[in-house]
């Protein structure tokens, strides 16, 4: 898995893979990079859910250079990660160098959730490419793990922590990431062809569809929105049309926009939009709203994007409502 | 939507887009329009050529802008006209329902800014006088775009369904503007100019949005780039939903300084 090579400064960003089995290994191999951290100086912010943050809390002691952040606190969207490390970066920027851990929950997601929280690991090395120099160092548990997984992983970190210290991984693949195949949709789906004449249909189609379906009004109306931004990409990117597919899959609602364009930046709708700059927020609004958002777009293949909207584990579908549709 | 006798049915204060398919609609909704007035307190100004003989009881009145208001191609002189007949009806203790033939307010190549904010002193003119009006627009005269957009600034579209901009501004009640429904990227021509017909009648606009249900990112972009070309303009949106609070603050649009404020 590595050249075995050290690092012996941190080079910009370095984004750390460490894999570690059961939770001595964990507290050693964390509680070894906090004290690296510390003593390269610089803030250290650990990103876990609360179990974790728990048992290195124990550890650490009254550690006033360590910042506990909550990833439970980001929702289930993936695409949430890379703001929220800016946010956590720039929260912390005068403190100089910072050093994260992140420790996403992998747990209880299913195959698509876990496919968009890989890439997002991807993605974090084209988003902080040209940060000031930091260190993300991101544990997985391979206890009862597929090597697989565990492979797919280690291709999204240009390093690996082995507990001690750091050294570049000859897994890692810098130029061209290799998506998990997105099937096709449920049976049954629904479908609309849209253009610029549409967009309100296609609100509409949306909102009534959402809410048949046992969506709460409020995220009826955020999944709406979301849906209207990407056709909106379409129409002023994607050829000037596109079409729209719905369905119910594992709990969620799904909406798959396609169209004819190519997204270049990989990117786009993954980071938060500089406030000087106007326009470019379609996106990052759908990324925002939405539970999981998958984005597949080649030349001359076009744009699928598939937005997940989980529903309540109440949901039912209220009997008014039906009234109220038809 | 078919034009019914249902349709002139008109609320006090309603300001409708009648937008008419041919010379025989027209005909047919002026003589329903004449009968409901006959069956109320009210009097019906027509602005234009009336399609059919009035009958001279006094109920009916014409004022035909070539003649009287519209010699130097001055489109506001109409206006002020309809203004000094709604006025004189309201001092005898009338309610003066007014049906315009639009393109004797404005002439058909007018910009879509002027004549929105024509509407707008229209909507202005119906919500604090009481009175209905109602906007004829043949559809043979106006470009098919135009129409569309026309129809986001009255409370109510009769004869054929243009397509629409999905939200609606309304003079309110109260004073200020509703915005309703929807505002998506292929409403921004309208919502602009809507904008900018509210911002030209007073610099701090204030709109109710309880009926608002989205507003999308390109329209939150043309918001705050309207209001910025508005010198001492300012945009209140009060009363929106937990939507449009989150797309605001998602915008980051608050933080830029922009003189528009969003609020629950």
């Amino acid at each position: 898995m590595t050249d075995a090579t050290p690092v012996p400064a941190i080079p910009g960003f370095a984004h750390m893979f460490y894999p570690y089995a059961g939770e001595q290994q964990y507290l050693s191999g964390t509680l070894a990079y906090i004290q690296h951290a510390r003593r390269a100086g610089g803030a250290v912010v650990v990103a876990a859910p609360e179990e974790r943050r728990a048992v290195l809390g124990a550890h650490l002691g009254g550690d006033d250079g360590v910042t506990f952040v909550d990833t439970a606190a980001l929702g289930r969207n993936p695409g949430l990660l890379i703001p929220a490390w800016q946010d956590w970066i720039g929260q912390l920027a005068s403190a100089g160098a910072v050093h994260g851990i992140n420790e996403s929950v992998w747990s209880a997601r299913d195959t698509a959730q876990q496919g968009e929280l890989r890439y997002q690991e991807w993605l974090l090395n084209l988003a902080f490419a040209r940060a000031p120099a930091w260190s993300l160092m991101c544990p997985i548990d391979t206890t009862g793990q597929q090597a697989a997984a565990i492979a797919a992983l280690a291709r999204c970190h240009p390093l690996v922590w082995n507990g001690t210290d750091y050294a570049t991984s000859s897994d890692y693949t810098a130029d061209v990431y290799a998506f998990d195949r997105m099937p096709e949709p449920a049976e049954p789906f629904e479908q609309m062809g849209y253009d610029v004449d549409d967009l309100h249909a296609v609100r509409e189609k949306t909102t009534r569809w959402a809410l048949a379906n046992g969506l709460r009004a409020a995220r009826t109306r955020e999944l709406t929105l979301a849906v209207s931004e990407v056709a909106t990409n379409s129409i002023r990117h994607g050829g000037g049309h596109g079409t729209l597919r719905l369905w119910v899959q594992n709990a969620a609602l799904v909406c798959e926009l396609r169209d004819d364009g190519v997204i270049t930046d990989p990117l786009a709708g993954r980071v938060r939009p500089p406030k000087t700059q106007l326009g470019g927020r379609g996106l990052w609004f759908v990324n925002q709203l939405c539970d999981l958002v998958e984005i597949r777009s080649a030349p001359g293949k076009g744009t699928r994007v598939r937005l997940w909207m989980e529903l309540p584990s109440d949901s039912t579908v209220p009997k008014e409502r039906v009234d109220d549709l038809s | 939507m078919q034009t019914t006798h249902k349709s002139w049915l008109l609320d006090p204060g309603e300001h409708v887009c009648w937008q008419v398919r041919s010379p025989q609609e027209y005909a047919a909704g002026e003589r329903q329009l004449i009968e409901h007035t006959a069956h109320s307190a009210d009097r019906l100004l027509i602005v234009g050529v009336p399609a059919q003989k009035t009958n001279g009881s006094g109920r009916v009145s014409v004022l035909y802008p070539a003649h009287e208001a519209y010699p130097d191609g001055q489109s506001g002189a109409v206006l002020q006209a309809i203004h000094g007949r709604v006025d004189a009806a309201r001092r005898e203790g009338h309610v003066l329902r007014v049906l315009a033939a639009m393109e004797h307010v404005a002439p058909p190549h007018v910009p879509l800014d002027e004549l929105v904010g024509h509407e707008m002193e229209l909507a202005e003119l119906a919500a604090q006088s009481g009175t209905s009006v109602v906007c004829a627009y043949r559809q043979q005269m106006w470009e098919p775009n135009l129409l569309g957009d026309l129809a986001a600034v009255h409370s109510r579209v009769v004869g054929t369904q243009p397509r629409t901009a999905g939200f609606r501004l309304n003079r309110a009640d109260a004073g200020g503007w509703t915005l309703d429904g929807s505002v998506g990227f292929e409403s921004l021509r309208a919502f602009t100019a809507a904008l900018r017909g509210a911002l030209a009648r007073t610099p701090r606009v204030q709109l109710r949005c309880e009926m608002l249900d989205l507003i999308d990112a390109s329209a939150l972009r043309a918001l705050v780039e309207t209001v910025g070309q508005s010198p001492g303009g300012s945009v209140v949106l009060d009363g929106v939903n937990e939507t449009v609070l989150r797309a605001w603050r998602m915008s980051g649009y608050d933080a830029t300084g922009a003189a528009v404020e969003v609020c629950a």
